[in-house]
């Protein structure tokens, strides 16, 4: 716990910083709500924003969802990166994509994906790099 | 008592001057009384100045006369030449008479004495006719004039009439002696007619025995009364031959039978003038004497009054110094020690008391428990002084014990507050982490609620704590969005859902701030949410004016009356000393509290709605708008400098955030650090933090990994391949007023701080 007294305030606060846990509680980001409102959103769903900031994003959070998905990334990415729940995240994801401000690309499903060889063939590949 | 309202000056003064007068009085008296004595032998004088003196020699001429008259023949040379003298005596002794003014003085007995000698006087010329005429025998002619020398001698009788006894008995004497001398002269006068007509009758003979029985009568008892030495003078005169010639005389012209005069009229002419000489000078000295004792008398009674006098002068005016001075010293000492007391008891007691009273007081600064003492001595007014000391230093007393109480009262609420706090706080903590987990809607909005709550719980704890006089449990050492600031406050509420926040300025808050500023708002939300209705919703806005930030809470309640308005707000600008009595409005005064420690303005106002705005005014040195002050944030998280928030860590900051997927030289020099602190916690998100900040770290290794976050470092490693432009568009969209300028550390840093924070937590 750190206690270092900041500008000579003889009792200083217990807890500094992030140890006082976020400004802003999850609660608070998404207004209380926790389920989407249209889709959910899988882990792996890459999101790719549709446009650049608007002005009247609302919130910082959206805000750097926007910001983060000028390129494709995944649900679970995006969520790792803003540091909130993944619950809020997919509730912050839904009303972007009802403005219609990102796209979702949902995975190939598995029975698409290549088969365990060419796995292997793609690490040796990665290993020789 | 009537005069109770004088002052205490008035009353020792007249405490003074009653026993002044009193004295004056006396001291009038008694030199009214010695006075009056030498008073009465200043009149004596004048009367034996007028009547001693001219009266005894007119006196003497009439005893002439009266001899001259039986001796001579009717119309002679003497006996005219007598009757001029006589004339000139009497009119010296008329005009002295007038002159002196004494008839005016004279008590009344004595003026009928002198008016009755005036009247005998007068009869003189009548009896000289006669005379002339011979109708009258000599034996009528004798008694007639010495009728007028007798009622000359009662006119004598004040002169021996005198306040001092010793001058009385001489002159009553002397007076004696003189009436001896007359009777003596009378004699004379019957022998010299006899002789004359050459026989002593029957008649001249009578008359001549009862003068002689008379004066020997007259002059023992003088002579017995006379005080020495005038008594030996005379017995001188009575022991001589001459006396002894005169007495046998006497005693042959006693004895013998009428008819032929039987002694020597030439021996008897010369014994009688030899002794009526003697007896006139030795009366003559006798009289001088008792006028310079009368003189001396009269000089000692004079200088008697006055002594007197200056003596009832002098203490007087002695009592009246004594009793000014020792008046004047009490008021004075009464009057310092009324204003020494009515300083204390208006101006000094109750700023000491006021001073203990304030929440941070001192209660042993010596300034406010040490009470001057009014007045020093031993006496009355000094005891009262002491008394009152006292009284003081029990009050202030009594004021210390009470800060003691409430300094104790508060420590106990902080105390208690701060455990909650502890407890609210890790229950916070653990709630973060089971919403990180939870993947259920269902499960994270119960959490939600729990977090909600438990948020609501926090603020109260830190309320208890701000009323305490300390700081609430959290702080920060780095800038936060306004916005993040007005979020966290608007959470702290029950009808969080009710509040809009609008757009807000790109604005961050000071983190020594952010604590006190977050709780002002939450206090000013609830506020705004419970006191309106249900169905309306309270608005935040912020605007930046000249000198800060200014945010508004505006309500679209029923508002208040301009009256609550004015003490609500006086309230705000002044915080009243915590009331535990009256709990109503607690949240206005911890509003006021924290306003007045952060230098914050807040107004109440009626809003066009109907409601209430509260207006906030944050200083400009609590809100900072410059975009490039950057360095505080990195600042505080470089490891050995925690404090250096000024110059040195805007650099670091940039490339710990360009170098995210890269892992730069400097970067990894701070990472380690960053991670080691990070460790302890828990590992998944840790994890996942060192695979975003690139190839630098492996020494923390999942222990579970599953593929959901497979998935998501393949996802994190395909970004990296492509971070070159992923940095530039990053950089632009997160700043995006400026897009060309240096990567924005609001969001990228704010980023980072989440990742530490979820590494933490």
């Amino acid at each position: 716990m750190s206690t270092d007294p900041l500008d000579g305030v003889e009792e200083g606060p217990a807890w500094w910083d992030h140890e006082a846990g976020p400004v802003v509680r999850p609660y608070m980001v998404t207004g209380g709500r926790v389920r989407p409102t249209t889709v959910d959103f899988d882990l792996i769903t890459y999101l790719v924003a549709t446009a650049t900031l608007a002005a009247d994003t609302p919130s910082p959070e959206h805000q750097a969802i926007l910001a983060l998905t000028q390129e494709p990334r995944a649900v679970a990415e995006v969520a790792s990166r803003v540091d909130l729940p993944l619950g809020v995240v997919r509730v912050l994801l839904c009303d972007l994509l009802s403005d219609g401000l990102i796209a979702r690309y949902d995975p190939p499903p598995t029975d698409h994906l290549p088969n365990v060889e060419t796995l292997q063939a793609v690490i040796h590949g990665l290993r020789a790099l | 008592m009537r005069n109770r309202g004088w002052s205490i000056r008035a009353k020792i003064m007249t405490l003074a001057v009653v026993p002044l007068v009193a004295i004056t009085g006396l001291s009038v008296f008694g030199v009214a009384v010695s006075a009056g004595g030498a008073l009465n032998l200043l009149a004596a004088r004048d009367y034996e100045q007028v009547f001693g003196a001219y009266g005894e020699r007119m006196m003497v001429q009439l005893q002439k006369e009266r001899r001259v008259s039986v001796a001579e023949k009717p119309g002679s040379a003497a006996l005219a030449e007598q009757r001029r003298a006589t004339d000139e005596r009497e009119q010296q002794f008329h005009t002295r008479l007038a002159d002196s003014k004494l008839r005016d003085d004279l008590p009344p007995d004595q003026l009928a004495q002198v008016d009755a000698f005036l009247a005998k006087l007068a009869k003189l010329p009548e009896l000289r006719t006669d005379v002339d005429a011979g109708n009258a025998d000599p034996t009528a002619v004798v008694r007639r004039y010495s009728e007028i020398i007798d009622t000359l001698y009662q006119a004598f009788t004040p002169m021996t009439k005198l306040a001092d006894p010793d001058l009385a008995a001489l002159a009553h004497s002397i007076f004696a002696i003189s009436r001896a001398r007359e009777l003596l002269a009378r004699e004379d006068a019957v022998i010299t007619g006899a002789v004359a007509d050459g026989k002593l009758t029957l008649a001249e003979q009578g008359h001549l025995l009862r003068a002689v029985g008379a004066r020997r009568q007259v002059h023992d008892e003088a002579l017995a009364a006379l005080p020495e030495p005038h008594r030996e003078h005379f017995r001188q005169i009575f022991d001589s031959d001459t006396y002894g010639t005169l007495f046998a005389m006497e005693e042959t012209l006693s004895t013998s039978r009428p008819g032929k005069v039987l002694v020597d009229a030439a021996t008897w002419r010369s014994t009688n003038d030899a002794i009526y000489a003697q007896m006139d000078a030795t009366e003559g000295a006798a009289a001088a004497a008792t006028s310079d004792l009368a003189n001396e008398l009269g000089i000692a009674a004079f200088a008697q009054t006055i002594v007197a006098a200056l003596l009832g002068l002098l203490c007087a005016a002695i009592s009246l110094v004594l009793a000014l001075r020792t008046g004047r010293s009490v008021v004075r000492r009464l009057e310092r020690l009324r204003v020494s007391a009515l300083e204390v008891a208006h101006e000094r007691l109750p700023r000491a008391i006021a001073a203990l009273r304030q929440p941070g007081a001192l209660v042993n600064d010596p300034s406010l428990t040490d009470v001057p003492l009014v007045a020093v001595g031993t006496d009355e007014v000094g005891q009262v002084g002491h008394a009152f000391g006292a009284v003081q230093r029990t009050a202030v007393r009594a004021a210390v014990d009470e800060a003691v109480l409430r300094r104790g009262i508060s420590e106990v609420f902080l105390n208690i507050a701060r455990r909650s706090q502890a407890l609210l706080h890790r229950q916070l903590t653990l709630l973060d982490r089971m919403e990180r987990r939870t993947t259920e809607p269902q499960e994270l909005e119960d959490l939600f609620r729990l977090d909600h709550m438990a948020t609501r719980m926090r603020r109260h704890a830190e309320a208890l704590v701000i009323l305490a006089g300390a700081a609430p449990g959290r702080g920060w050492r780095h800038p936060v969005p306004v916005i993040d600031v007005v979020r966290g406050a608007t959470s702290e509420i029950e009808d969080y859902q009710r509040v809009t926040i609008d757009r807000m300025p790109d604005v961050k808050i000071v983190g020594r701030a952010v604590g006190d500023i977050i709780h002002l708002l939450a206090e000013l939300l609830e506020n705004s949410t419970s006191f309106a209705p249900p169905h309306t919703r309270v608005r935040v806005f912020a605007e930046q004016v000249g000198n800060g930030l200014a945010l508004h809470v505006e309500d679209r309640g029923l508002g208040m009356s301009d009256a609550e308005l004015l003490e609500a707000n006086g309230k705000l600008a002044e915080p009243p000393a915590f009331d535990p009595s009256s709990s109503a409005r607690l949240g206005l005064l911890v509003v006021a509290r924290l306003a007045a420690r952060q230098g914050i303005n807040v107004r109440l106002r009626s809003s066009s709605y109907g409601g209430i705005t509260a207006v906030v005014l944050i200083p400009t040195e609590l809100a900072l708008t410059d975009p490039t002050d950057k360095g505080e944030p990195l600042g505080i998280f470089a490891p050995r400098a925690p404090r250096a928030v000024e110059a040195a860590p805007a650099a670091p900051v940039e490339e710990q955030t360009v170098d995210l997927g890269s892992g730069g030289e400097e970067t990894t020099a701070l990472l380690p650090k960053r991670v080691r602190k990070a460790a302890p916690e828990t590992a998944p998100v840790t994890e996942e933090t060192t695979v975003s900040l690139g190839t630098a770290e492996t020494p923390v290794v999942p222990r579970q990994r599953s593929a959901d976050q497979v998935r998501t470092m393949m996802s994190a490693f395909q970004s990296g391949t492509v971070r070159g432009r992923a940095k530039a568009v990053t950089e632009s969209t997160a700043n995006g007023d400026a897009p060309a300028t240096a990567p924005t550390p609001q969001d990228s840093a704010g980023m980072e701080d989440s990742s530490t924070l979820e590494g933490r937590a």
